[in-house]
């Protein structure tokens, strides 16, 4: 189940990334240019596939209070946000839920990036072929993978502040649970 | 050990990357600063003796590398420029590993920091900016503080003469670099001091020994050659933004300043955990949390440009490798340990070479 479950993951994260027209600017031939994400086709009767599964898999588990949950946010996504949104959302919401009720996180995370690493690879062989003059059967990968990578840049601002402040951050945190504790110990 | 030679090749592949005339078609000039370096070095090439004036005079041993790395190939100036890298980069590396071994003695923290060097913006955002200068300096900081390191535990005279001497050529390489490295050895001495004031103080002499050999040498030359002093420090002040306009600065740098090839994400996010983990009882542990928390107040002050060279400067490699290494020793099993560890080895190379190739 987990393999599916990992496939799912990456395949309703770029479908909603896909669905949502995401934003990033990404540097092509030392040019910083405007890009939306975009896939280019719809994932979507993809993700209908595999949710049938882990819909089948919930039944067997008797877990109807959940699939009923799920059925009922995926219309409510499906009349606000459309047919990919909803699909998109609700398998990762599946997914969630079985992770969480089978507990099986090191299969999951395994199998998560095996799928990532294969994604990755191709795109490597994309960029290894370039200067040998071969004519890549990856560049659609290679290019997805340039768009992911400058729509997670849009963290990296908020992530330097930690990184460089985590000196004085550290003992705040510290000194901050400490009293916590002592006021929780007094009550 | 394979790790090692992995990136050393990797840093060669690197440096050669763009050059690849399918990656490169048209010739494209490969770093910003290519044409300044070409230029001046043209000029040493004619007198050697002009290095020590160029540029101010305040990096006259780049030039001589040049022109040593010149002379090596029989080239003209502008091969020698442009193929600079393939010393510059494994040198990097190779001392980004010695001083990751002698602050941490582990072959394998040691292993990842020359990997995640290599694959880090060091190496990516050298080429684009074409910061010959700065990676040479950064290069001669990693060794000098590995000797220093070294040297503070074995207490062998040697390397704090080898390290001293190696502070001194970083100052005439890249003084900048020289100024963010330097104060925090003498925050370590005298946080160090002020822990053991009751025992023998062995740990801030030696340290006051480094800055002093170190600062006796550069106080010599300036006497001699007659350099400005501390023009950074001025620098930095009078072109401080302020804080106000830190979050526009900040977003400035790590979206569009160097093509965004500082926001690596997961390279950040395993340094950050390497940070947070880093213990101030060490005293080499001590000096890189010193350095951090030095660098971070002009980081909140500077200019956009001083903020992004100050970050440039800090040995993330480093820090990732502490980060990832604490993962990979967590009770995870066999399969997602080996999974995870072909998984960062990909996505960082692919990080690599997508970036070289969008260099030109």
């Amino acid at each position: 189940m987990t393999p599916i479950l990992a496939l799912q993951s990456i395949l309703g994260v770029f479908q909603l990334l896909d669905a949502f027209q995401v934003t990033c600017y990404p540097m092509v031939h030392r040019a910083t240019t405007y890009r939306e994400f975009s896939l280019g086709f719809s994932l979507t009767p993809v993700l209908i596939s595999l949710m049938l599964i882990n819909v089948g898999y919930l039944f067997t588990r008797k877990m109807y209070t959940e699939t009923l949950v799920l059925a009922y946010v995926s219309i409510v996504l499906f009349f606000f946000k459309g047919l990919d949104v909803s699909v998109a959302f609700t398998s990762l919401m599946l997914m969630g839920v079985i992770l969480l009720g089978s507990l099986r996180f090191q299969d999951y995370f395994t199998w998560l990036l095996a799928l990532l690493a294969v994604f990755k690879g191709a795109a490597l062989m994309h960029w290894i072929l370039l200067p040998l003059g071969v004519v890549s059967p990856f560049a659609w990968f290679a290019d997805l993978e340039l768009s992911l990578f400058y729509f997670v840049a849009k963290l990296a601002p908020l992530l330097v502040l930690p990184l460089m402040f985590m000196w004085f951050l550290k003992p705040l945190l510290r000194w901050v649970l400490g009293r916590v504790r002592s006021f929780v110990k007094v009550i | 050990m394979a790790l090692l030679l992995f990136s050393i090749f990797l840093s060669v592949a690197a440096a050669l990357y763009p050059h690849s005339p399918f990656v490169n078609p048209e010739g494209n000039i490969v770093g910003v600063d290519i044409l300044h370096y070409v230029e001046i070095a043209e000029i040493v090439d004619r007198d050697v003796s002009l290095a020590f004036k160029v540029w101010g005079g305040h990096r006259p041993i780049i030039f001589i590398v040049i022109y040593g790395f010149q002379r090596l190939l029989g080239s003209d100036v502008s091969t020698a420029v442009n193929f600079l890298p393939v010393i510059l980069n494994p040198l990097m590396i190779a001392t980004a590993f010695f001083l990751a071994h002698e602050a941490f003695s582990d072959g394998w923290i040691a292993s990842w920091a020359a990997f995640f060097t290599v694959c880090g913006y060091q190496v990516t955002v050298g080429m684009y900016s074409y910061f010959l200068t700065n990676m040479l300096a950064l290069s001669l900081a990693f060794l000098s503080l590995g000797f220093l390191f070294r040297f503070l535990r074995r207490f062998g005279k040697i390397d704090l003469v080898l390290s001293s001497i190696l502070g001194f050529l970083l100052f005439f390489t890249h003084p900048w670099t020289f100024y963010q490295y330097l104060p925090a050895i003498f925050l370590t001495g005298a946080i160090s001091w002020y822990r053991n004031r009751d025992k023998f103080p062995m740990v801030t002499i030696s340290l006051l020994c480094f800055v002093s050999l170190t600062l006796v040498g550069i106080f010599k030359v300036l006497n001699f050659v007659g350099f400005r002093f501390f023009p950074v420090f001025s620098f930095i002040l009078a072109t401080s933004e302020g804080i106000s306009s830190f979050w526009r600065g900040n977003t400035f740098i790590f979206r569009y300043l160097y093509g965004g090839l500082l926001s690596y994400v997961i390279l950040l996010s395993l340094a950050l955990i390497g940070i947070y983990l880093m213990d101030r009882k060490n005293i080499n542990e001590l000096y890189l949390t010193g350095f951090l928390a030095l660098t971070s107040i002009f980081f909140l002050i500077g200019t956009n440009m001083i903020k992004s060279r100050l970050f440039y400067n800090i040995p993330i490699g480093i820090f990732a490798s502490l980060g990832f290494n604490s993962i990979i020793r967590l009770n995870i099993s066999e399969d997602l340990k080996k999974i995870l560890i072909t998984f960062v080895i990909l996505t960082f190379t692919v990080y690599l070479f997508r970036s070289l190739a969008n260099l030109v």
